[in-house]
């Protein structure tokens, strides 16, 4: 949830997704879901050389499986409050790992 | 009876009697077979049976004997044996007869199949006459009939195909079709064409016809027939005629299309065509709304009816405006083509499944508390909203509720009801899942492995760090190692350990989230609850507990000198450490402060800020410290700054001392932190001395403290004597040397006379390189060098422009 709880903050942000197929995409966060499903707008591809079949995309829906980095901008995140809220999710009673 | 080639069905039902007696014939198949029987007895021949003549058992194989009697020099004696024309000739009568019937059934088809009927070959022909095929063909029959196109026609009249036409054989009759066909076609298009695009009496019905190269566009013909089409299905909806309407368009358009060269502004793709078709059936069936005609069609109606000649200058406008049209109808075309594509999903879930998935996901992300789920969400809008509030005024709309409110409005957009009942729902959900607690694993009964029960909130481990690891790690490296490596205790060996600190430190925090939490609880606006008072109680009592343990943790109150450095000390040495302690003092009361306070100038000099921040001869110091100074700057320093703004002298005067007794002055006094704290004592003391405590309701201080204070002060002067320039950074250094000045000029505030000619005649130096720094650089920079100076100078009732250079 804490990443949920986190990306939903960056909604409106402008972040660059690299795909695990080294795709990498800059947009505006439009929204996010609980399996870090990502909706980008207004996007354009880093690499617009190699990858031509991309410029008429205006906007798309990344599967959360399939993303490997997600650049931020870090203005937008504080790290105090993202600190505190892992110790948050630390401390949650958490059901024992299965042995 | 083979007459499959004509294509009529081989295995009709037999003839009943009405047909019969209908028909010219009188015989009925038993009389047929009659016929035949009684002829067959005439004849001695049995025709079932040709092979099993028993004539031919009596000819001898092998002999040439009887040649001449079989073969025939006397031929009028052979019998009729071997005459089977004869017996052709006998049932032919019969046969005709029968095809009579035939025909006369026949006579019941449209009237288009007669003519092909009547010119079809008799079967009397097949019999009586071989040439009488070849005559029958016209000429133009191809010679082998099966391939014939004669046969599977459709009812329907053949021009409604137009250039679907396969080039056929019979050229006479399709082309006559095709004439007649675009002759009509052209005739109803004249009438349907809409009068300003062509001129109506010089309109020659052959433009319409594919063939002539000198035809305008088509689709200007066609899609103004298209317009009035729709026009008159707006006002004769319902009636007959819009069909055949549609039926003329189907006839009007392919053959334009097809042997046309493309038009500049339109290309007339076939795929369009189709969809024009698809639209007018669309409407046909009153599927789709489409916009109502453009006005300028109503208005050149008009104008055309009016004055016809002047239409002719409106020409070339109204074009531009059809392009436009065009352009519009196509996009609009395109639009509703998608939207038909992706109709024949439309229902796939029935509003059940809609909701039932809806309820799974809002349940997966609603909580009862989204402070412990959406913490990070929740409180970084609700600062968010705070910065922007406070830059806003505080009027803004988000001004209650932060991120929930955003929450709210999100889900606004539903409909009302609906929300209302997700909400029951979700609640239930809710309320559900808290009741049962959720299990992570479910192992069946027979199954091997056990089956995950993965959520968002307790996703699947890739790590599992389990606490068994480390045990036997820790066990077994203790027989080699001692005790040593068990985790020391920080009281039982003296030594701090590294981890120890941090543990402590999260241990901290989580008491610090902890009380957090619980202020965040504490003002609910609409709890309710019957046992308010016992709520409150069971809420304080946490809050102390929680308290206490934070209190402990922080190991304030250990006693000095146990350990090599203090465990508060030892905290605040790491980053973390640091950041914890302005949260930490929101929740101490100020005993607790002070003790704090006195522990951390008690051990001045074990604190990483300020051992290590200072530089040697070359005034290096790493970059990490420096930041290590900002942030205990930022976080310590301030909160125990307004603690000490608020001490009474006493106190002040046991921090000066304590400091003085503890630490080496001359050496503290190198680090921004120390000279921190001490410009902090100096000035609250020099407040104090001048009656600024009454601010705070204090008594103006005695007699007896103020010649303490000036007795600690004395010390420090004295120690420092000789060593003040030693506390300025290198000059060499980019470091912003305020903070030196704002120490120096505290110092020259509270120094007699002897004292600040002491401190003038040492600093001297530094002042003037200062202000000759301050000359060379460009003016804002030097505006702070100067300001700077300004700062002691000022103490001194000097300034910086009195200064010969």
């Amino acid at each position: 949830m804490l990443f949920y709880s986190f990306f939903k903050t960056l909604i409106g942000q402008q972040v660059t997704v690299e795909l695990k197929n080294d795709l990498a995409i800059t947009g505006i966060l439009v929204s996010v879901d609980q399996f870090l499903n990502i909706k980008l707008d207004d996007i354009h591809v880093v690499e617009e050389q190699k990858y031509p079949h991309m410029m008429a995309v205006k906007n798309c829906f990344i599967r959360g499986s399939v993303v490997r980095y997600v650049k931020l901008p870090a203005s937008a995140v504080d790290t105090a409050l993202l600190q505190d809220a892992a110790r948050r999710e630390a401390q949650q009673p958490t059901v024992p790992a299965p042995r | 009876m083979s007459d499959s080639y004509f294509g009529f069905d081989t295995t009709m039902p037999p003839l009943n009697s009405d047909q019969l007696t209908a028909g010219t014939a009188e015989i009925t198949e038993d009389e047929l077979s009659k016929n035949f029987e009684a002829f067959a007895l005439e004849s001695g021949q049995d025709f079932g049976v040709y092979g099993y003549d028993p004539l031919a058992d009596q000819l001898v194989e092998t002999g040439d004997d009887y040649n001449e009697e079989t073969f025939g020099n006397d031929i009028t004696n052979i019998g009729d044996d071997f005459d089977f024309t004869q017996s052709n000739a006998k049932i032919a009568d019969t046969i005709q007869k029968e095809e009579k019937i035939y025909v006369d059934r026949r006579e019941n088809v449209p009237s288009d199949n007669n003519e092909l009927i009547r010119q079809r070959p008799l079967f009397s022909n097949l019999w009586d006459d071989q040439a009488g095929i070849a005559v029958n063909g016209n000429g133009s029959y191809p010679n082998d009939p099966t391939t014939s196109p004669l046969m599977p026609e459709s009812p329907i009249s053949p021009s409604i195909w137009g250039s679907y036409h396969p080039p056929s054989t019979r050229k006479g009759l399709a082309s006559n079709n095709r004439q007649e066909f675009i002759q009509f076609s052209a005739m109803n298009l004249t009438n349907l064409h809409h009068p300003s695009y062509e001129n109506p009496p010089n309109y020659p019905p052959s433009q319409i016809s594919p063939l002539p190269p000198g035809f305008g566009p088509p689709p200007v013909a066609r899609v103004p027939t298209l317009e009035e089409i729709e026009k008159q299905l707006q006002r004769q909806a319902g009636q007959s005629s819009t069909i055949e309407n549609h039926q003329l368009q189907r006839q009007a358009g392919p053959p334009p299309q097809s042997q046309l060269p493309p038009p500049m502004h339109n290309s007339p793709l076939p795929e369009k065509r189709m969809l024009s078709l698809a639209e007018v059936e669309a409407a046909l069936l009153g599927m789709n709304s489409r916009p109502p005609p453009l006005p300028i069609y109503g208005q050149t109606e008009g104008v055309y009816r009016e004055q016809e000649t002047a239409f002719l200058e409106q020409e070339a406008a109204i074009r531009e405006q059809e392009t436009l049209y065009y352009e519009r109808e196509r996009k609009l075309r395109e639009k509703q083509r998608k939207l038909t594509d992706m109709a024949k999903y439309n229902g796939l879930m029935t509003q059940n499944d809609k909701d039932y998935i809806n309820r799974i996901q809002i349940s997966q992300l609603v909580t009862d508390d989204p402070y412990s789920d959406d913490f990070y969400y929740q409180v970084y809008t609700a600062i968010r909203n705070r910065q922007t509030q406070s830059q806003m005024g505080p009027f803004s709309p988000n001004a209650s509720g932060g991120g929930a409110g955003q929450e709210r409005r999100h889900r606004n957009r539903g409909s009302e009801s609906g929300m209302l009942k997700m909400q029951q729902q979700v609640l239930r959900i809710v309320n559900d899942a808290r009741r049962k607690p959720k299990s992570t694993q479910l192992s069946l009964e027979g199954a091997l492995g056990k089956i995950a029960l993965n959520s968002v909130r307790n996703p699947r481990q890739l790590l599992q760090v389990s606490a068994k690891h480390t045990d036997t790690l820790q066990t077994h490296a203790s027989p080699s190692g001692g005790t040593h490596h068990k985790v020391p205790s920080i009281t039982l060996h003296g030594i701090v350990d590294h981890r120890k600190v941090l543990r402590s430190i999260e241990n901290i925090y989580s008491a610090v989230l902890g009380l957090e939490e619980l202020r965040r609880n504490q003002h609910p606006q609409s709890r309710q609850y019957s046992d308010q008072e016992r709520e409150d109680k069971w809420l304080q009592e946490k809050y102390t507990e929680l308290a206490r343990k934070m209190w402990e943790e922080l190991h304030v109150t250990d006693p000095i000198g146990i350990s090599f450095q203090h465990p508060f000390i030892s905290i605040l040495s790491v980053s973390k450490g640091k950041k914890v302690i302005p949260r930490v003092l929101r929740h101490c009361n100020q005993d607790q402060i002070g003790a704090m306070i006195r522990i951390l100038v008690a051990n001045f000099e074990t604190l990483d800020v300020c051992k290590a921040a200072i530089g040697g001869s070359n005034g290096n110091i790493k970059q990490s410290i420096l930041d290590e100074v900002e942030l205990f700057m930022n976080t310590v320093v301030p909160p125990l700054l307004q603690f000490v703004a608020e001490a009474p002298l006493k106190i002040v005067i046991g921090l000066l001392t304590l400091f003085i007794e503890r630490n080496n002055i001359i050496w503290v006094a190198k680090s921004k932190v120390g000279l921190a704290f001490l410009t902090m004592f100096l000035s609250r003391a020099e407040i104090l001395k001048q009656g600024g405590g009454a601010m705070q309701g204090l008594p103006p201080p005695e007699d007896r403290e103020i010649m303490q204070w000036q007795e600690s002060y004395n010390r420090l002067f004295s120690q420092l004597q000789n060593y003040f320039l030693s506390s300025f950074p290198p000059f060499t250094s980019n470091i912003d040397d305020m903070y030196v000045w704002q120490f120096l000029a505290a110092m020259a505030v509270g120094a007699s006379m002897e004292q600040q000619h002491v401190l003038v005649t040492e600093i001297r130096e530094r002042v003037l390189e200062t202000v000759v720094q301050a000359s060379r650089m460009p003016h804002d920079k030097a505006a702070h060098k100067i300001t700077n100076v300004n700062l002691f100078l000022h103490a001194l009732g000097l300034d910086a422009s009195q200064l010969k250079i």
